[in-house]
């Protein structure tokens, strides 16, 4: 029924300042994200920092992709990107636990070791498009010779 | 997870027909476990088991009963192991199933690898007869029958032991036949027989395989077993008892082990190649249909499971993994199929069954339980509570229900993970004891991390790398399977109430029911977790003080940038530093902590049904939701209880099925939930500090900071608040650290901290004047230009809403608190302004002195702030710091927009300022802006958290002040008239301008080195019934100063050394009618003089001929002399010749003299015992410097004035000055010479730079351009001189009075050389005039001197000998000459004394050399000094009258005369003879 979603999008720099948050609401009916909701985003993209961080050193190929970083709880997982310039992207997906998920099966992927097989809603890779997709949309934003790098985008939009 | 089942063991069986075991027993299990067993398999690399627990199990079959050796094998083997009971309870049920399908499931039988065979055989008879058969018996049952029949799973090996007591002939014995050889004499008897144990060997050993499987054990006749032997054994047939030493008991025991290893390891080997065959086998009908993963799932798990009971769990891992990929790869690929065909059934691999059967229970209990509390009915049986762990593989029967097809994902899932953890956490306890539990040392808790660690290390290393693994395995368990679960109670209660017409309310409340279920489950998943993993490494009590605890938060080193391509080696070290010490804490801490906070999340999500926590979650502020409650009862007063009942409904308790959640929702009390939500934050915070997640560990202090909020307790609350502010705001997460500050704010403003909260309050005034900034920006509003207020308050982006909404922040509240705290509060005045700039052209006030700057910004904030003061600081550019500060002259009221503001000065200090700081004065609160680049990082750092970080920074304002021409000025002048004679002095003015002075001082200081004024001798040349001395030096009191009424002082000063230059510092407070005023400005006026004289005097007698040659001193500035006159003195008259007046240019080279006949006065009116006077020298005349200066100065003002722009001529004037100052030496040159002055042109005056001091608005600059271009094409050459106006007032003429001393002579001698001629002398022709003598005829001359002491004074001056008329004075005199012109005969040289008024006369001849105009020679009278008299003489001049004259010397050409040498000598022809 409910497939996974995704909740929110962070754009956040090289000095982990974030760029952009954006979150998109799991009810559509609801009006513009309320504080709350936005602040725990917030919380939650800033707490992945640490995941980046430690799990940087294991990443000296350039692999941009961090996988998922952690699973906030039963509905939400995040999952982060590190572009060549230290942008990271993090996504938090809503696996859509809440609702009823049939059957709510799917191969968590190979990251056997690591311990970073993909929960169940999203295969592990899955979301390589996505992030490649965004990153695309910075770089041609960062193009834009009108724009103004690291002016902007403070708290919400 | 089933620790306890978890073993490294296995089975080996013994069948003991005898009962002969107790007599090995202990000898055996002292040697267990086996120890470094190495297995090779084939397709395996080489493992190494440590050691091997060996369960000694007899061989009880209840069929051997009967049929003797019948069974063996089959039976299913019953622990000996106490630790095994709750296996072996569940075991004995499932036992039955087994062994009716031991072909399906043949993994799971805990069969024996080994069975050994004790025997007794006393005897070779008794072997012969009856050993031997048994055992045959024994061997062929299963080697053949089982092996074939269960194909390799149950692979086992067998072993005889021949356990050879004491006393019988067998332990007479031998050990071998080829040692009997060597044996003494009792075995040689026996010679040609073989032993026992050869015959054993011979007849057992000859299999397939040529193992050894025979051991011979013997043991001591003291062995206190024997006694229960039965037989018993003969004791009286022993003679010699054939002891062992103690070595060969050892080889054979060693034998034995060695044995039991090989065994038991191809045993092992035979069983892994079968499953693994068989794993192939299943593996490629994966894709056939009617492949069922269960049955896959149940061999491959045997593997596993074989693994593990030897030890190696690794592998026995991997297998599980791959078994869950498996798992996972299984269900896709049926929702998949479902997708597509709708048609759960036929699906590949074998089909789950929908839901878990105990879910229904859950559900139906709930919701009895549900009734029984809404229907008020008590005492309804409570729920059942589930115990504390969850997961685990013995919790159900999961593998009959596996095999049986009845599993849910659910469940298989569940076990999966728990068979796993298990195993994972076998190898993290430390691998040594088979997963037996390692108490805890009992102060675990109070370990340092370093001693922990050591204790670990000390007792069985655990693997932190393993156990974070569990856990991380574990949340990803937790997270997915959830939703499983979820699924799972869906599914089961749809399918239980099917037909059923659900009432709303009755699916409203399974809803609820199913989430406390998996919620409650997901809980207690995760405590089980926590509690399993818990390690010695992390100690992690509530209470535990350990270092690391209360080191969190501060000591880590923040890492801002965390992830930038190359690693901080400076971390990177740190980070190793701590990995040194035990190995995967960082990771390992991490993990608990995540888990903890999913466990928290729960908790957390029920206290918030609860109402405990604001349905937004921690972060929405309590006033708000009583303010919302406030209105709700005002204005929907019944609604209001219906709405808190209808909450009451919506939520029950019903489905937790965790004691501990139970506990906490159940007690209706908030405490409870309030402890946990703590200690679990409290725990994890704890656990990432360890792991330094320095930014998860702040979230979660975020959330306890948002706890002891809610709960009131503002104090522990701002305790944490404090540093998290600046941590979120250094990296720019704005919302969170507005949130946070809002929080602080209430928090302090409970707490009455005035100060703390107003600066809190300007931080989140600082974000909502950011966002507002932002908004600017983004729509381009960056100038100041152009007022946006209309617009100004249509988006307001989301932060400063956010915090209006919640904070409630009021300037005016802030300005009025403000005035209760004590000191004052700086903060930057980029948080609320942008834009800030100072015009940089000051104006002139126009009806008082000073300036006023106007200062540009952009206030950003909503709300109006009541500014008092507005200070604006500027420091002098150059010279020592000066500073001034100019203020605003009323109150401010900033609105939104951009705000102008006069800032006014009463001071005047011409010069060339920058803005420095602004200040913006509210009651306490200081706004400062700092423009001097040294505040730049302040202002960044302050910004730091404002999304824009930098606003960009004014550029200098450079603000030149220049006085108006009303205003009050001081110059520093020269005087017109120079008086040598007199001290040097200077002439001040003060020009009070338009300005009605009441009273004023002035305070003079000099400014030059060695400068020292006197302010005592000053005097006042002109308005000086206004002006009086101060009471200090350097003071001067002034009063009623009427417009235009100079003031002008002459100010004497004296030096130590010579000055060019002369500087002064000028400070005048004045009073006016508008107020008092102030003045400042450094002076200078060249002092040296441009002119120099220099005097040459010639005494006559009568007479005194001065001449004055008057030269430049400067040499690059020529003169233009105008008059030189000599005055005279009482005593002395003075005239002139012709030609002192007029214009004379005197150039370096070319200087002016003026000579002047001075005499002695005479009459009665001179006084003569008087001092002479001296005589002055007036001179006259223009620096030509200052000339051009000054005509061109003037032609500029008038004109300027003309055009109308006088205002500037302040500004403009001095700037011309300095720019006519760098003339060159040529062209004052040419001006001297041409009389006139070439401008040159526009562009080589550097206009551009003083133009930019004039403000641009109404065109003013352009205008003064302009007129700057016109005046040089006008004036391109300017008349100079006298010529252009004689008496131009313009043009300051300057005097210089010099004193010319005449100088004291006592002795004038008057020297003649008179020449002696008759006219009737042939020798000189008389008409002639001068004299005409021939070339070496003698002229007899008389040589007069006069004696004269007319010029002396009779006041001889100091150490001048005094001399009257009548003393005798000796002197000589000497005759000067070329000895080329004249030979002179007589006295040169002689001396002579003489008194007042003789005269000497001595007669000389003189000889002319050579034709020409012969000047007579010098003569040079001086005074005989008398030796004693010491070298001091009379002051004497010789007036040398013949000075002039000369001789006119021709070649004589009336007579020659022509000398002819004779041959006869000198009287041959009488001499010579004159020829005429």
């Amino acid at each position: 029924m409910s497939t996974p979603k995704i909740s929110c999008i962070a754009l956040i720099g090289r000095n982990n300042s974030p760029l952009h948050l954006q979150t998109f609401p799991s009810q559509p009916q609801s009006q513009p994200p309320s504080p709350s909701t936005t602040l725990k985003y917030h919380f939650l993209t800033h707490a992945t920092l640490d995941v980046f961080q430690s799990r940087l050193p294991l990443k000296s190929n350039g692999d941009s992709d961090f996988g998922l970083l952690y699973s906030i709880d039963e509905e939400l997982a995040a999952y982060g990107w590190l572009t060549n310039t230290g942008v990271k992207i993090v996504v938090v997906v809503d696996v859509g636990g809440a609702g009823a998920v049939a059957g709510g099966g799917g191969a968590g992927g190979g990251g056997g070791g690591a311990g970073g097989g993909g929960g169940l809603g999203v295969k592990d890779g899955e979301l390589k498009g996505v992030f490649r997709a965004l990153q695309t949309a910075y770089i041609r934003l960062v193009c834009n010779p009108f724009y103004e790098l690291g002016v902007g985008g403070g708290g919400e939009g | 997870m089933d620790v306890l089942s978890s073993t490294s063991k296995v089975t080996v069986t013994y069948w003991d027909p005898s009962g002969l075991f107790p007599l090995i027993q202990s000898d055996l299990c002292s040697r267990l476990p086996l120890r470094n067993l190495h297995w090779k398999a084939p397709a395996r690399p080489l493992r190494s088991i440590n050691s091997l627990h060996v369960g000694l199990t007899p061989y009880l079959s209840p069929a051997n009963q009967d049929s003797g050796f019948a069974g063996v094998g089959l039976t299913r083997v019953k622990s000996t192991d106490s630790q095994l009971s709750i296996e072996t309870g569940r075991g004995a049920k499932s036992a039955g199933h087994q062994k009716e399908r031991r072909h399906q499931i043949p993994g799971l039988r805990n069969t024996p690898y080994l069975k050994v065979f004790l025997l007794r055989c006393d005897d070779n008879d008794s072997y012969k007869n009856v050993a031997r058969k048994a055992l045959r018996e024994w061997v062929s049952e299963y080697t053949t029958s089982t092996s074939n029949e269960n194909k390799q799973h149950d692979a086992f090996e067998w072993l005889i032991i021949h356990v050879v007591l004491p006393g019988t002939p067998a332990a007479q014995q031998p050990r071998s036949s080829s040692s009997a050889s060597n044996a003494s004499g009792s075995s040689r008897w026996m010679k040609g027989n073989t032993t026992l144990l050869d015959k054993i060997r011979s007849d057992f050993n000859s299999g397939n395989n040529k193992k050894d499987r025979v051991v011979q054990i013997r043991i001591g006749p003291s062995h206190p077993a024997l006694a229960t032997l039965s037989p018993p054994v003969l004791v009286g047939n022993q003679i010699v008892p054939a002891t062992e030493s103690p070595t060969e008991s050892e080889m054979a025991w060693l034998d034995l082990i060695a044995k039991f290893k090989t065994q038991i390891l191809a045993s092992f080997d035979a069983r892994v190649s079968q499953y693994e065959e068989d794993i192939k086998e299943k593996d490629s009908q994966r894709r056939l249909p009617g492949w069922n993963f269960c049955t896959f799932f149940v061999l491959k798990e045997g593997l596993a499971r074989a693994f593990e009971s030897v030890g190696l769990v690794e592998d026995a891992l991997v297998l599980y993994d791959e078994l869950g990929f498996g798992l996972d790869a299984v269900v896709r690929g049926q929702r998949d199929k479902e997708k597509i065909e709708g048609d759960p059934e036929g699906v590949v691999g074998g089909n789950f069954i929908g839901w878990t059967r105990e879910s229904i229970k859950w559900i139906e209990q709930a919701r009895r339980r549900r009734k029984a509390r809404l229907e008020g009915r008590k005492g309804e049986e409570q729920e059942d509570v589930d115990d504390e762990t969850p997961v685990g593989s013995e919790k159900k029967p999961y593998r009959e229900l596996i095999l049986s097809n009845e599993i849910s994902l659910f469940d298989f899932k569940a076990y999966l993970f728990a068979r796993q953890s298990t195993l994972l956490l076998r190898l993290g306890k430390g691998n040594g004891m088979d997963g037996v539990e390692i108490p805890m040392p009992a102060g675990a808790s109070g370990y340092s991390l370093h001693e922990a660690a050591a204790v670990a290390a000390g007792r069985s290393e655990e693997d932190l790398t393993r156990l974070s693994e569990v856990l991380k395995r574990g949340v990803e368990f937790v997270t997915s399977v959830g939703r499983i679960l979820r699924a799972d109670l869906w599914t089961s209660y749809h399918s239980s109430t099917e037909g059923e017409m659900d009432k709303e309310q009755e699916q409203k409340d399974v809803i609820w029911i199913i989430d406390n279920i998996v919620s409650s489950w997901v809980f207690a998943v995760c405590q089980q977790l926590l509690k399993q993993t818990a390690s010695a490494s992390l100690p992690e009590g509530p209470n535990a003080s350990t270092p690391v605890g209360t080191t969190h938060s501060g000591p880590f080193p923040k890492r801002s940038s965390s992830l930038p391509p190359t690693p901080n080696p400076e971390t990177t070290s740190f980070t190793q530093a701590i990995q040194t010490s035990v190995t995967g804490l960082e990771d390992f801490a991490a993990v608990r902590a995540d888990l903890m906070l999913l466990a928290r999340g729960i908790v957390e999500t029920f206290g918030k049904r609860q109402g405990w926590v604001g349905k937004m979650g921690w972060f929405y502020l309590p006033e708000e939701h009583v303010k919302d409650a406030g209105m709700v009862e005002v204005n929907l007063a019944g609604e209001g209880d219906k709405e808190a009942e209808k909450k009451e409904e919506v939520w029950g308790v019903e489905g937790i099925r965790n004691a501990t959640l139970r506990r906490v929702v159940e007690k209706e009390e908030e405490e409870e939930f309030y402890t946990i939500f703590e200690e679990l934050s409290e725990k994890a915070m704890k656990n990432y500090s360890i792991a330094k997640r320095t930014k998860s560990c702040e979230r979660v202090e975020a959330d306890l900071a948002a706890l002891s909020f809610h709960l009131k307790d503002y104090a522990s609350s701002v305790k944490h608040l404090e540093k998290m502010t600046k941590f979120y705001a250094d990296q720019g997460w704005g919302l969170i650290e507005t949130t946070l500050l809002g929080m602080y704010a209430k928090c302090l403003k409970e707490m009455n901290r005035s100060e703390d909260y107003i600066k809190v309050l300007l931080k989140l005034l600082a974000k909502s004047s950011a966002a507002e900034r932002v908004r600017l920006r983004r729509r381009g509003v960056t100038a100041l230009d152009g007022d946006d207020r209309e617009a100004a308050s249509v988006d307001i982006s989301l932060d400063a809403q956010h915090l209006e909404e919640e904070v409630g922040v009021d300037v005016e509240r802030i300005v009025t608190l403000s005035l209760e705290i004590e000191k004052e509060i700086t903060t930057p005045m980029s948080h609320f302004w942008d834009n800030i700039i100072v015009d940089p052209y000051p104006r002139h006030l126009d009806d008082r002195d000073g300036f006023e700057v106007l200062v540009k910004m952009r206030y950003l904030l909503e709300e109006k702030l009541e500014v008092q003061k507005l200070r604006v600081r500027i420091v002098n550019t150059i010279g020592q710091m000066k500073e001034v500060w100019m203020d605003a002259l009323e109150p401010v009221t900033m609105k939104r927009g951009v705000v102008k503001v006069f800032a006014r000065s009463n001071i005047t200090i011409p010069g060339s300022y920058i803005v420095d700081k602004i200040i913006l004065i509210a009651n306490k609160l200081h706004f400062v802006h700092e423009l001097i680049a040294k505040s730049t990082p302040n202002t960044a750092l302050g910004l730091g958290s404002t999304p824009v970080a930098a606003v960009p920074i004014v550029k200098k304002t450079k603000l030149l002040f220049y006085p108006a021409p009303r205003s009050l000025v001081v110059k520093l002048e020269v005087p017109k008239q120079i008086h040598l004679e007199h001290m040097r002095a200077i002439e001040l003015v003060l020009d009070p301008g338009k300005n009605n002075v009441a009273k004023a001082e002035l305070r003079l200081r000099s400014a030059t080195a060695g400068l020292r004024l006197m302010t005592a001798s000053v005097k006042f040349l002109e308005g000086s019934d206004s002006a009086s001395m101060g009471d200090k030096s350097g003071v001067f009191a002034l009063e009623g100063l009427t417009p235009e009424k100079k003031v002008r002082f002459r100010l004497p000063y004296t030096s130590e050394n010579e000055l060019t230059e002369l500087a002064l510092k000028v400070e005048v407070d004045y009073d006016t009618d508008n107020g008092h005023f102030f003045y400042a400005d450094g002076l200078s006026v060249p002092v040296v003089l441009p002119l120099a004289v220099n005097v040459q005097d010639v005494f006559k007698p009568n007479a005194l001929f001065s001449r004055f040659q008057v030269s430049t001193a400067i040499p690059d500035v020529p003169l233009r002399i105008l008059k030189a006159s000599l005055e005279g003195s009482r005593t002395f008259g003075a005239c002139s010749g012709v030609g002192t007046e007029g214009s004379m240019v005197v150039f370096a080279k070319q200087p002016a003299s003026f000579v002047y006949k001075i005499t002695r006065k005479t009459g009665d009116d001179i006084p003569k015992d008087k001092e002479p006077q001296p005589l002055a020298l007036t001179i006259e005349y223009r620096s030509l410097d200052e000339e051009v200066q000054d005509s061109v100065v003037a032609a500029f003002s008038s004109q300027l004035e003309e055009a109308g722009l006088g205002i500037y001529s302040c500004w403009l004037v001095p700037i011309l000055t300095i720019r006519l100052r760098h003339r060159t030496v040529h062209d004052l040159e040419a001006a001297g010479l041409l009389n006139e002055v070439r401008l040159g042109k526009y562009d080589n005056y550097n206009w551009d730079e003083a133009l930019e001091s004039i403000n641009p608005a109404n065109g003013a600059r352009e205008k003064v351009e302009t007129w700057l271009k016109e005046f040089y094409e006008k004036n391109s050459i300017l008349k100079l001189g006298p010529e252009a106006s004689p008496a131009n007032p313009v043009l300051t003429t300057r005097s210089i009075i010099i004193p010319v001393d005449v100088p004291q002579l006592q002795v004038i001698h008057r020297v003649d050389i008179h020449i002696l001629c008759d006219t009737n002398s042939t020798t000189l022709s008389s008409p002639y005039a001068p004299p005409m003598v021939t070339v070496g005829q003698a002229i007899p001359a008389e040589l007069i001197i006069h004696h004269s002491r007319s010029w002396n004074s009779f006041d001889a001056k100091n150490g001048e000998v005094e001399i009257g008329d009548d003393d005798e004075l000796e002197f000589f005199y000497e005759i000067q000459h070329s000895l080329e012109v004249w030979l002179v005969s007589g006295r040169k040289r002689a001396h002579f004394s003489a008194k007042e008024g003789q005269v000497h006369k001595f007669p000389i001849l003189l000889v002319p050399l050579k034709a020409g105009n012969l000047l007579l020679p010098n003569v040079e009278v001086k005074q005989v000094i008398p030796i004693e008299q010491g070298g001091e003489g009379v002051s004497c001049e010789t007036d040398y009258r013949s000075n002039g004259e000369s001789v006119l010397v021709l070649a004589d050409v009336r007579s020659t005369t022509v000398r002819i040498d004779s041959p006869f000598g000198e009287d041959g022809f009488g001499g010579p003879a004159p020829v005429r």
